[in-house]
């Protein structure tokens, strides 16, 4: 397995679990993701989930893909392989996936004020939207 | 799949963009589908010189007005090509991803670059005079070939993702509280255009191989990596192990960029660093002391003397400074500066105890190595002034304070004291007039080779905190992006 479907499928199984604890936690109200924009998952991914009873892996039912392809816009960023290039002048080239993007991330402070960082991959982007009390400019107080 | 295509090609006279010699050109393309995106149909009013009517034609107008930005910093006789999508990217009431970018292309043994080294696309036909992806097959997204590929949060602002909080698609700055659209998307198109070193993954020191994988042996350098110079190896990443570039990017204020240019640039830039100077009769110990604030008390004010330095006694059992100032303890620091060290209690009870002892400021010395921290915490009733110094700092001190005794005049004994300053002899976020990448000292997330540090001064544009007090100049005297960009070949 190449080293970008090793991290394709960690991502994808980090979505998975997660699952549940977004639908628990999503708020009242919340609005939907906007239709039609793009939320499958990779063709070269391959899905696993951790059983919730057995704690096993195993593959997943179709309504847990239906829910994976619906509810987690991370997905898309499941990076596929890149592609050499090569061009007449001896120059030789690859086309990069979604592991190597910059992201964006904007962190509301307690006291309203809004922290934007920028971030070196999505992993770090996910983490900081989903643990902003870790929030990079986080002063200790002792 | 691509989508409802929208080109536009620039350039873009709108109006608040002063007229220029536009030596670049930046096609804009988006695949987003009818109906969403840059296609949204809802109505919006005109905003900060944005004339759009609808939330698309808004989106895409900011587009515009950055890709002109660099349109007039770069200079490429081959067409800079960006795809653009809005998509429902991760976020909570008070979180979001707002969007991402990269180069999408990359290239090495470029025409007129230097050999076996990556270049981004864009950089990389900028050399070579031609468009290296011209004759390539595209990969069936549509969009294979493009220079740049970006995506933004279309639901920004929405219930459920950072409510009520979208972003600011006016041209002015004027973004209030929201999320200047403009300083995101001219930070994000920086990286696509290589303010990134791209193929060296930072975490584990590994380079990209020509097949396009992270290899732990061999790979090719970025063409960033000769320009990359920490001050402790004593070398550049093209000279390093793989050992060795994982270490510098964890080795805080210690890696810089190496060029006669961005040194130059950096002190037209960057300003002096605000520091404490020391004076003692003592014949060492006088000197610049670096220190870092508290978002409790007064601020410290260059110019001010900060006053006379006084110890407060080590108190292993309940902290130090964390009870009530004994008496030998308040007569020390009574009208002077409290040096305490960190640990045990908050730092606004160790400042508390010593304004109730009578002391006119507090430096906090830190208790693990590093640089001084930034000190956080709340209380309303401190009025001084409190600092942070590194541990070898706060150590030097100590010593300065005892050692001045020694050194009094007719029956005076002597005293150093501290003055809040300005070292003229150093550039804040440089280190010997190199301007500083962001190297924290464990790379927690957030941390990048591929940013300026947070200690310049002013704020520039590629720092990893995207600050609400930036312009859109990229050139000396206001910014140093567009100088590192010049170096790699722009």
């Amino acid at each position: 397995m190449s080293h970008f479907l090793k991290i394709c499928s960690a991502g994808v199984l980090l979505a998975a679990a997660s699952l549940a604890v977004q639908a628990a936690d999503a708020p009242a109200g919340a609005t939907a993701p906007i239709a039609g924009a793009a939320t499958s998952v990779a063709p070269d991914a391959q899905v696993v989930v951790r059983d919730a009873t057995t704690g096993r892996l195993r593959a997943p039912t179709e309504s847990e893909t239906q829910a994976l392809h619906a509810a987690a816009p991370q997905l898309r960023r499941a990076p596929g392989v890149p592609m050499q290039r090569s061009h007449h002048s001896g120059a030789k080239g690859v086309r990069l996936t979604e592991e190597f993007m910059s992201y964006s991330v904007v962190i509301k402070q307690p006291d309203g004020r809004l922290v934007e960082y920028c971030f070196p991959n999505a992993e770090a982007a996910e983490a900081a939207v989903k643990a902003p009390v870790s929030a990079p400019d986080t002063l200790p107080t002792e | 799949m691509r989508k409802n295509t929208i080109v536009a090609c620039l350039p873009f006279a709108l109006a608040l963009v002063a007229a220029a010699s536009q030596a670049a050109t930046i096609v804009v393309t988006s695949r987003d589908p009818a109906g969403l995106g840059f296609n949204d149909p809802t109505p919006v009013a005109p905003v900060g010189g944005n004339p759009g009517t609808t939330l698309g034609e808004q989106r895409m107008n900011v587009y515009k007005y950055v890709a002109h930005i660099w349109e007039q910093n770069l200079d490429s006789t081959v067409t800079i090509t960006v795809n653009a999508g809005w998509e429902a990217l991760t976020c909570t009431s008070t979180t979001a991803v707002l969007g991402s970018a990269s180069p999408w292309n990359i290239w090495f043994d470029v025409p007129n670059g230097k050999p076996g080294t990556w270049y981004p696309q864009a950089l990389a036909n900028k050399l070579s005079g031609v468009n290296l992806a011209a004759d390539q097959a595209d990969d069936g997204s549509g969009f294979g070939n493009v220079d740049i590929k970006t995506q933004f949060n279309a639901n920004l602002g929405n219930t459920g993702c950072l409510d009520g909080t979208p972003f600011y698609l006016g041209l002015d700055g004027n973004a209030g509280s929201k999320v200047n659209f403009v300083e995101t998307l001219l930070h994000e198109l920086g990286h696509g255009l290589g303010f990134t070193v791209l193929t060296v993954d930072s975490a584990s020191g590994r380079r990209l191989s020509a097949q396009g994988t992270f290899v732990t042996n061999g790979g090719l350098p970025s063409i960033w990596e000769g320009f990359m110079y920490d001050s402790t190896a004593g070398k550049t990443w093209l000279d390093m192990t793989t050992a060795e570039r994982k270490a510098s990017a964890v080795n805080p204020l210690h890696l810089g960029w190496k060029s006669a240019a961005m040194t130059a640039a950096a002190a037209q830039v960057l300003g002096p660093v605000p520091s404490m100077k020391v004076t003692t009769p003592a014949p060492t110990g006088s000197g610049f002391y670096d220190y870092n604030t508290a978002s409790f008390g007064s601020a410290p004010v260059i110019g001010q003397a900060f006053g006379q330095l006084a110890t407060v006694p080590a108190d292993p059992v309940n902290g130090t400074g964390c009870l009530p100032f004994d008496a030998a303890t308040t007569t020390a620091v009574r009208g002077k500066v409290a040096i305490i060290d960190r640990g045990t209690c908050a730092f606004a009870l160790k400042a508390k105890n010593a304004q109730n002892a009578g002391a006119f400021g507090v430096i906090i010395a830190n208790n693990a190595a590093g640089a001084a921290p930034g000190l956080g915490g709340s209380d309303p009733t401190i009025t001084i002034p409190t600092v942070s110094v590194s541990q070898a700092d706060g150590a030097t001190l100590k010593l300065v304070v005892a050692d001045a005794v020694k050194y009094g005049s007719r029956g005076k004994v002597g005293a150093a004291s501290d003055t809040f300053t300005l070292d003229t002899s150093r550039r804040a976020g440089a280190e010997g007039g190199r301007p500083l990448l962001y190297t924290p000292g464990t790379l927690a997330p957030g941390s990048s080779v591929s940013h300026f540090d947070v200690s310049a001064f002013p704020n520039l544009l590629m720092e990893p905190n995207i600050n609400s007090d930036l312009t859109t100049n990229l050139v000396p005297p206001f910014d140093l992006t567009k100088s590192l960009l010049i170096d790699l070949g722009w």
